[in-house]
């Protein structure tokens, strides 16, 4: 890892987000906006290799182009998602910050995925759906807590293999 | 990098847990109340599906008999001819009505809270 600098690392991390987000693509949703976040595995990465500045970056690019990729940038669909991208981020970053000592990754990744998952429902339900949006809510909180805890055990085992 | 640290078992009790108690307090909460909706030549009237009750509404032909029961209801009897709205039996649920076309006379499940949204986004 020594043989990298920060500037190159956020070009690798940022190419790596835009590859996961085209084959997120490819697999099918059963729900409409039930994802499995492949492309945070960059962000876990970025949060633990990169810091704050580098990372928001890295956010910002992700989820322009997922915005792009998937069609939905024009549409109220993309503040759904840069609004979790972003609550998710900073609450990664602000427990990874303050304690990256006593938590995991894995754990970390939980709970990002909890609160981009509360800010896209909170969000949705002011201004877009209602009271509609419980239907699908657990069903969106529960497949983000299997898959977040999948993504982070995938960020944690790269780490390994990268520091091996 | 560990997988595990005890303090992880914090978060994801803390996220279960809020997770359980934020959906067992919404879907307790009774978001689709229905009631009846008549309408009639003399206007349109809301009733409560809750109550058993029979009511009576002066029509053209004669006398229109409106049963209320169990959150359902039905015309029991009408004047008219064809008696469609009579063998169009119980109705309960969101949307569904009866109508008697010769006097003019309808009623239909519509819901009691007055907020309305999107019925469909396309995305």
């Amino acid at each position: 890892m020594q043989s990298h600098s920060k500037k190159e690392l956020v070009y690798l991390l940022a190419g790596s987000a835009l590859f996961l987000s085209v084959v997120e693509i490819l697999i099918p949703k059963p729900v409409p906006f039930m994802r499995l976040g492949l492309a945070n595995i960059s962000i876990i990465l970025g949060i633990y290799l990169l810091g704050f500045s580098y990372t928001f970056l890295l956010v910002l690019f992700k989820t322009l182009v997922q915005g792009v990729l998937s069609g939905t940038i024009l549409s109220f669909a993309f503040g759904l998602s840069i609004s979790g991208s972003l609550a998710s981020f900073f609450v990664m970053y602000l427990l990874y910050r303050f304690f990256k000592e006593r938590l995991s990754l894995v754990a970390i990744s939980c709970a990002g995925a909890f609160f981009s998952n509360l800010a896209q429902l909170t969000l949705s339900y002011l201004f877009i759906f209602g009271k509609a949006s419980f239907v699908f809510a657990p069903l969106l909180f529960l497949s983000g807590f299997v898959a977040s805890i999948v993504i982070g055990v995938f960020s944690v085992k790269v780490i390994n293999y990268l520091e091996s | 990098m560990k997988f595990f640290r005890i303090f992880d078992l914090f978060i994801y009790l803390s996220v279960l847990f809020s997770l359980i108690f934020g959906f067992t307090y919404f879907f307790s909460m009774k978001s689709r109340e229905k009631s009846l909706k008549i309408i009639s030549q003399k206007g349109e009237f809301v009733y409560s599906l809750d109550e058993k009750k029979t009511l009576d509404f002066q029509v053209d032909e004669g006398v229109i008999v409106v049963e209320i029961e169990d959150g359902k209801a039905r015309i029991l009897s009408s004047p008219c001819r064809d008696k469609i709205c009579v063998h169009r039996s119980w109705i309960s649920e969101l949307g569904e009505w009866a109508a008697c076309m010769p006097n003019s006379f309808m009623i239909l499940i519509v819901s009691s809270n007055t907020d309305g949204g999107v019925d469909a986004v396309s995305f």
